[in-house]
């Protein structure tokens, strides 16, 4: 391809059909809505960690039975986990957005990415270790107690919801991998 | 130094460079409804970053390094799509009967053979078919010079080649 080539190329280009120009007060608008909703998002998660860290209490003080205890015992402290590890990278990735780099440099852009896969690489453990930690309660209530059907019904769908869950946490990471692959390239 | 911090600035800034945004936003991402989107995205990250200008460029290589990055930022969000999907069915349903559609017609074959370019040769095709020379184009993409060659005669060759095939 020759230099007139190009320029011919260029002007081409150049002479595309134009897009209607945005209403920036709305775009402004809607950009502090994903920031309210950000929030929000955050605000539930605490209050998610709070009820459950307050059942926990609950259970301890009217001494239900060791094997719930144990249960919501686990559910605490592995949400609390996860909040903390989850918070912890969302924090650096809010430190990258607000310096302002991503605007200008790709290495802001990988890392961003990188913190991305992480949190799916702790959902995806995390899951992992709930599964495992509902199967035993699961077993060990059948041991203890007569299992019911209804209980047993409810069992089978967490587990189909925790199966859902995974699936997705899975295609995330590979997504986010394969944007940083290309973003490496 | 120049500074752009009133909105009325702001504003005009916009409508400046509205063209070239709106043809990045297009050389991103063929999809016409994300294409769309893009360019807003790209127009609110101008206006944003234009806060934080403070003359360490000229002000042309910034809004490009502001756009192109949020190109970046929207593959990178909108991952779970293909890049090449819908690119050929575009085509075809761009396909216009009028007689002065062949200008419209070479200038969609344009855009899907710049959307099927590699991301690294995309970016400085882009910048290149924007006029601007080599030197802007390092300063945008904070790549050497020489990078820019490379990159820019292999997106040259390739573009050729997609080119050739679509005619």
């Amino acid at each position: 391809m020759d230099n007139n080539e190009f320029e011919q190329l260029s002007s081409l280009w150049q002479s595309t059909e134009q897009k209607s120009l945005p209403h920036m007060d709305k775009l402004i608008k809607r950009h502090k809505r994903h920031g309210f909703i950000l929030k929000l998002n955050i605000v539930i998660e605490c209050v998610a960690i709070l009820a459950v860290s307050s059942l926990f209490l609950m259970s301890l003080i009217e001494k239900a039975s060791l094997i719930k205890q144990i249960w919501v015992g686990f559910a605490t402290i592995w949400g609390i986990t996860l909040f903390v590890l989850m918070s912890k990278s969302r924090l650096s990735s809010l430190k990258h957005l607000k310096s302002g780099q991503l605007s200008s440099s790709i290495e802001a852009h990988k890392k961003l990415l990188k913190n991305e896969i992480l949190r799916w690489d702790l959902s995806i453990k995390a899951t992992w270790v709930f599964v495992l930690a509902m199967g035993v309660f699961a077993v060990s209530k059948c041991v203890f107690a007569p299992c019911d059907a209804d209980s047993g019904l409810h069992i089978v769908i967490s587990f189909l919801v925790l199966g859902v869950a995974q699936s997705v946490f899975f295609v995330k990471r590979r997504a986010a991998k394969r944007v940083l692959l290309t973003l490496e390239q | 130094m120049v500074t752009f911090t009133k909105d009325s600035e702001k504003e005009i800034i916009i409508k400046q460079y509205w063209p070239q945004i709106g043809r990045a936003a297009s050389g991103y991402e063929n999809r016409s409804a994300l294409s769309d989107e893009l360019a807003q995205e790209m127009a609110l990250s101008v206006w944003r970053s234009l806060d934080r200008f403070n003359g360490q460029c000229s002000i042309n290589t910034y809004v490009y390094r502001v756009i192109h990055n949020t190109a970046i930022d929207h593959i990178r969000r909108h991952s779970k799509l293909s890049e090449d999907e819908l690119s050929d069915k575009t085509i075809c349903e761009h396909t216009s009967p009028e007689a002065d559609a062949l200008q419209a017609q070479r200038q969609k074959h344009l855009m899907n053979a710049v959307n099927k370019l590699p991301l690294s040769l995309r970016q400085v095709m882009l910048l290149k078919l924007e006029d601007l020379n080599n030197v802007e184009i390092s300063d945008v993409l904070g790549i050497s010079e020489a990078n820019v060659g490379i990159r820019l005669h292999r997106a040259k060759e390739q573009l050729t080649k997609l080119l050739a095939g679509m005619n």
